[in-house]
């Protein structure tokens, strides 16, 4: 029995090892946000940025065939003690009227209708000049950085699933006859646990990394 | 009486209608947006024309699609198919067979039809899961090794290894799940071996014995609309209980004091035992039901054979376990679990009931109610009145509040049930959603019978009591 059990931790032992050797993120296709640039606008500080690789050919066939994606966009000022002075979430649709033949690209307030993707996908990948907050709430002499981050839902949320998918049934168990020996029982999947932490930092295939801008001052920014 | 209202209440009633008619044409005539809105939404259905399946390298179709209720042919708005995608990859990530499940659509072959893309990403190995728990008879268990190979060969099987180290027991176990027979019978196996304590109480005298076992489980459960209800399974076991009981309290209790209950399953004995059942549930949500009843009701016929005499005797058990759950007022839940049982007298103390614990009757350490030689005959109920404590995400919300009351009796054989022999107990607990853990149970309860001069008994476990 002790022989067993020994053999078969072995190969528990063995086989977790090579998982953490063999799980690496690949970076193919990624996205990434280019041309940030940040200007002073209307007595605001706002800022420009280009969204590239956000429509993989799945997601643009998805859109095409009727379902909406959702992109999200998160956008922190900070200041040089790496304090958040200012934190955005935009979230914007792209969807496909298979009847009118015509792209929606929705923001918050505003929602804007094209005939070609190309257009859709050039209003939905990038920002232009956007407002974030009055100059006058900033300290004029401080020093700023931009973190900006992207991702898209090709249908809904996949980060919540991602967070969770390590998880099997954190709930009672079912039970399927009238057992004479109830138990609650939890489970852990360590396969799942482990690439968890070993690929925090790759995020998705569908979130961007932080893109971190270099530091500026207000009084350097262009009108 | 009658007669006088019905030509005034149909009076009305015909009011009524020209009224609500007439509401609706203004409201109409208003918002001519909302008329072509209406018109728009039951047009503007896309048409499912077909499902592709993406990356299954060796797992074949129907091994996907059987889990899928994605149907070719069904109308269904943008958001409802969206809603059926997604639910779709939940269930096929739920399966296990697969590292990663993702789900999108491309157009059909026509304006307004659709097709749904499965894609998923094949294990290559097998993986590991960590378990634990809380369980009646073994009480807290882990598994620190727990081996699966779901889907190691692409035909749906499920079949693994696991290590459980517990409070009370340890196992060692080989498994095997799998549907049979087009998909309508599920077959869940299992070859074991195990070392379990089982806890007597002689009047105030707490005692433990091993007993040591091993053998092979099958279960066939039906699938399908008629066949879900139904369930059958067979067991052959090995049981070798030591002839030695352990007093708590220091020293050994020898075969020769033993009741006669205890003494007469002292032997090594072989048993095969068959069971059948049936199984009903229509709970709304089986973690945290608003709604709904869930019951079974199963017997066993079963054969012992003692294995130096040779000896043989038959014995049979029948249960029964129901929980109604209904909705109050609000977000309160009353809930319910009645369970009955009855052995037959020659069953062995090993497959008798129990009574008392944190999944039993609380307010009573785990059988402390349990007659010696264990019991041929248990009524339990537990009456527990749910009200969340937090409402964000309700009914998934983190905690729950708890009043219950708990009532019970068992008996051994030849004794008869007396309404004057039954034990209770109030109390009030909180279940808190843990990460990791799921739903945590904490439970004070005050007995109402004076058994061990106790005022009151804290339970902690997991999940629902029931």
């Amino acid at each position: 029995m002790r022989k067993i059990v020994n053999t078969f931790l072995f190969g528990l032992i063995v086989t977790c090892q090579t998982q953490l050797v063999f799980a690496s993120p690949g970076e193919d296709g990624k996205i990434r946000i280019e041309h940030v640039s940040p200007r002073l606008v209307d007595e605001h500080f706002a800022v420009s940025a280009e969204f590239v690789n956000l429509f993989s050919d799945k997601i643009v066939s998805t859109i095409r065939s009727g379902l909406k994606s959702v992109i999200q966009i998160e956008i922190q000022v900070r200041n040089d003690a790496q304090k958040d002075v200012f934190h955005k979430r935009i979230l914007r649709t792209i969807s496909f009227d298979i009847w009118e033949q015509r792209y929606a690209v929705s923001d918050a307030d505003t929602t804007r209708f094209v005939t070609e993707f190309s257009d859709a996908k050039r209003l939905g990948g990038r920002l232009q000049d956007k407002l974030l907050i009055p100059v006058a709430r900033l300290n004029q002499t401080g020093k700023f950085f931009i973190r900006m981050k992207v991702g898209i839902n090709p249908i809904s949320s996949r980060q919540a699933a991602r967070a969770s998918d390590w998880l099997l049934d954190p709930n009672q168990r079912q039970e399927y006859v009238a057992s004479e020996n109830r138990s609650s029982t939890f489970e852990i999947n360590l396969n799942r646990l482990v690439s968890f932490f070993i690929s925090s930092r790759k995020q998705s295939d569908y979130i961007s990394d932080w893109f971190v801008s270099p530091v500026f001052r207000m009084s350097d920014l262009n009108k | 009486m009658t007669n006088l209202r019905t030509p005034i209440s149909r009076h009305l009633s015909r009011r009524l209608g020209y009224l609500t008619g007439l509401l609706f044409i203004v409201f109409f005539l208003l918002n001519p947006n909302a008329v072509r809105a209406q018109v728009e939404s039951q047009q503007r259905k896309l048409t499912i024309e077909g499902i592709e399946l993406v990356g299954n390298k060796k797992t074949s179709p129907e091994v996907i699609l059987r889990d899928v209720d994605i149907r070719p042919g069904t109308r269904v708005t943008p958001d409802e198919f969206a809603d059926l995608l997604l639910r779709n990859r939940q269930v096929l990530e739920e399966t296990n067979f697969f590292k990663a499940v993702e789900v999108f659509s491309r157009p059909g072959s026509e304006r307004g039809k659709v097709v749904a893309i499965i894609e998923v990403q094949e294990r290559s190995g097998p993986f590991f899961q960590f378990e634990g728990g809380y369980n009646d008879l073994s009480g807290w268990f882990f598994i620190p090794a727990s081996l699966r190979f779901d889907n190691i060969f692409g035909g749906g099987n499920r079949f693994g290894a696991r290590f459980l180290l517990g409070d009370r027991l340890n196992k060692l176990s080989f498994w095997y799940r799998n549907k049979i027979f087009r998909e309508k019978v599920i077959l869940d196996a299992e070859v074991y071996g195990a070392g379990k304590m089982f806890i007597h109480y002689f009047g105030q005298e707490k005692a433990h014995q091993d007993v040591g076992f091993g053998g092979l489980r099958v279960k066939l459960t039906g699938t399908g609309r008629v066949g879900q209800h139904f369930f059958m399974g067979f067991r052959a076991e090995n049981y070798d209980p030591k002839d030695t009981i352990d007093l708590d309290s220091g020293g050994l209790l020898p075969s020769a004091d033993l009741p006669p209950d205890i003494a007469d399953d002292l032997q090594e004995a072989n048993l095969q035992a068959l069971s059948f059942g049936l199984l009903h549930d229509s709970r709304d949500n089986p973690s945290y039901p608003l709604t709904g009843f869930w019951g079974a009701l199963t017997g066993e016929i079963a054969r012992k054979e003692v294995r130096e005499t040779n000896r043989i005797s038959n014995f049979g058990k029948l249960t029964f376990d129901a929980r109604i759950y209904r909705r109050l007022f609000g977000r309160q839940v009353f809930a319910m679990h009645v369970k009955a049982g009855y052995g037959t007298p020659d069953s062995p103390f090993y497959e008798r009931f129990y009574l008392g614990g944190a999944n039993s009757l609380r307010g009573y350490a785990d059988r402390r109610l349990t007659p010696a030689g264990w019991g041929t005959k248990l009524i339990l109920t537990n009456t527990e009145l749910r009200f969340p404590l937090t409402n964000e995400g309700f009914p998934n919300h983190k905690a729950t509040g708890v009043l219950f009351f708990d009532s019970g009796g068992i008996w051994a054989p030849g004794d008869t049930p007396r309404i004057k022999d039954l034990y209770g107990a109030l109390g009030l607990g909180v279940r808190y959603k843990m990460p990791i853990l799921g739903t945590m149970r904490f439970d004070f309860a005050f007995p109402l019978n004076d058994i061990d001069d106790e005022t009151v008994r804290f339970h902690i476990s997991l999940g629902q009591t029931f």
